[in-house]
């Protein structure tokens, strides 16, 4: 068995994990508090694209197309949980991240339509790397907020924070050489395929983790 | 091909920044956890402080009860018991009409006065300037006493908010009675749609502000000012006098 293909056995997983959170989520989903929900609904579009992605390189033998969707997805979503974890008077608003939402879907579309007439080897994407980027400094910037306005934090909410603090750091470095990551005919990029995976997978555990003990304790 | 381009340096490259990120953002955190945790102690802190301001406070108004039973007790039976077994000797031994009345009238008066002290007589029909004037006027006697009045709108304060500034006032005049030697007392009241200010002076010996303990008078101000959810500012220089500001916002009207 090569390298490669034990990556690909480890890639499942992902949805494995993933439908074990999302099966987590929907038994508590009542008990969650907001942003718990909204990361039930991560997870939940995690799988679909995870799902979608197999589909798509089963069927046309290429799903590239899908990261600068999964990038917007992500900054979606995490925008609404910042919003949801914003207080009134902290400098995260509607308006701005209705802004930031709206100018990433215009590049992720004009994007999609790039990747789409291009040819596999001339692949480049950064919109992931830009979504991943904005989702980086909102979590600073809730961090920020908070020591500004001497306002504590709950444990829960400070390690969840840091935690997608810390992935998506990590993401952002993998998804900015992307191409390398997609052209390299070395062998190399398989080393940072499994590192994605492992961060990811920890990632997913992580926010798994977090709805578990929200949903045990609201009970 | 230059070096630099080869897979293995952009792979290691690569790492290189994954690694230094990792650490970087694991410091960050680190760091931020401990600012979070210097911010809840110091609101800890706070709090501690708070509350144990506040019971001192509670603690200042039992003494102050106390201390006030002592004298309405001490004035029951030093001055209208004697008064009343004066009358009732000389109505015993001599019965002089003219002298009787004077003592029954003394004794109207000290029990007056006594009732005035326990509860302000109708309060609900007066407003704050009134009561002031009438408070002040006995003592006009000993200070020279100025009183100004800038009231803008029909007064509407409730009779809670009468009486506390009214104690405020007779626990001031009796400090300045007993401390503070002066001879002129101002009184400026001002009342505007949104605000009540007093503001009062005195010229006498003043005291250092940088001491901290705060006499029994002091702290009864300020449980009476938390109660009435109203703000107190004082200032006080050693040979030039004391002045007080007490306001209150309209919603504690």
């Amino acid at each position: 068995m090569s390298y490669s293909h034990l990556i690909e056995y480890c890639t499942l997983l992902s949805p494995i994990i993933l439908i074990a959170g999302v099966s987590i989520g929907v038994y508590y989903f009542k008990k969650l508090d907001i942003i718990r929900k909204i990361l039930v609904l991560y997870l939940f579009t995690m799988l679909s694209i995870d799902i979608l992605s197999r589909v798509a390189a089963a069927i046309y033998n290429n799903n590239l197309v899908l990261i600068p969707i999964l990038g917007f997805l992500e900054l979606f979503i995490f925008s609404a949980l910042y919003y949801a974890l914003a207080g009134k008077e902290e400098r995260i608003k509607k308006n701005s991240l209705l802004i930031i939402n709206f100018a990433t879907l215009i590049f992720t579309i004009w994007e999609i339509t790039k990747v789409f007439n291009a040819p596999v080897e001339q692949f480049q994407s950064y919109s992931k790397a830009i979504a991943t980027l904005i989702i980086v400094l909102f979590s600073i910037t809730f961090f920020l907020e908070k020591i500004r306005l001497r306002k504590d934090i709950s444990p829960a909410l400070f390690s969840l924070n840091s935690g997608i603090l810390l992935f998506y750091s990590l993401e952002l470095i993998i998804f900015l050489p992307i191409d390398f990551l997609i052209h390299d005919n070395s062998g190399l990029k398989f080393y940072f395929w499994l590192a994605n995976l492992i961060f990811i997978l920890l990632f997913y555990l992580f926010l798994i983790s977090s709805i578990w003990k929200n949903g045990k304790t609201q009970e | 091909m230059e070096k630099w381009e080869n897979s293995g340096m952009i792979a290691q490259g690569i790492w290189i920044i994954l690694i230094f990120v990792f650490i970087l953002v694991f410091s960050i955190l680190l760091l931020v956890r401990e600012n979070f945790q210097r911010i809840s102690r110091a609101k800890l802190e706070e709090e501690k402080i708070q509350l144990e301001h506040q019971q001192k406070l509670l603690e200042t108004n039992i003494v102050v009860q106390e201390q006030e039973r002592i004298r309405i007790a001490a004035d029951i039976h030093d001055i209208l018991i004697g008064k009343l077994t004066v009358l009732k000797i000389k109505n015993e031994i001599a019965y002089d009409q003219k002298e009787i009345d004077e003592l029954v009238k003394d004794c109207v008066g000290v029990a007056r006065r006594i009732s005035h002290d326990l509860s302000l007589p109708l309060i609900e029909y007066k407003d704050l300037p009134e009561l002031i004037a009438e408070l002040v006027a006995p003592w006009r006697t000993i200070f020279k006493i100025n009183f100004k009045r800038d009231i803008r709108i029909q007064p509407t304060l409730s009779e809670n908010v009468k009486i506390q500034l009214t104690r405020i006032l007779q626990e001031l005049i009796t400090n300045m009675v007993k401390h503070a030697e002066a001879t002129t007392i101002s009184i400026h009241l001002r009342h505007t749609e949104k605000w009540l200010f007093l503001r009062i002076e005195d010229n006498g010996k003043g005291f250092e502000m940088s001491s901290n303990s705060k006499g029994l008078g002091l702290k009864n101000i300020e449980f009476r000012m938390n109660y009435i959810k109203g703000f107190y500012k004082l200032k006080s220089k050693v040979g030039i006098g004391t002045s007080y500001i007490f306001s209150l916002n309209k919603t504690e009207f």
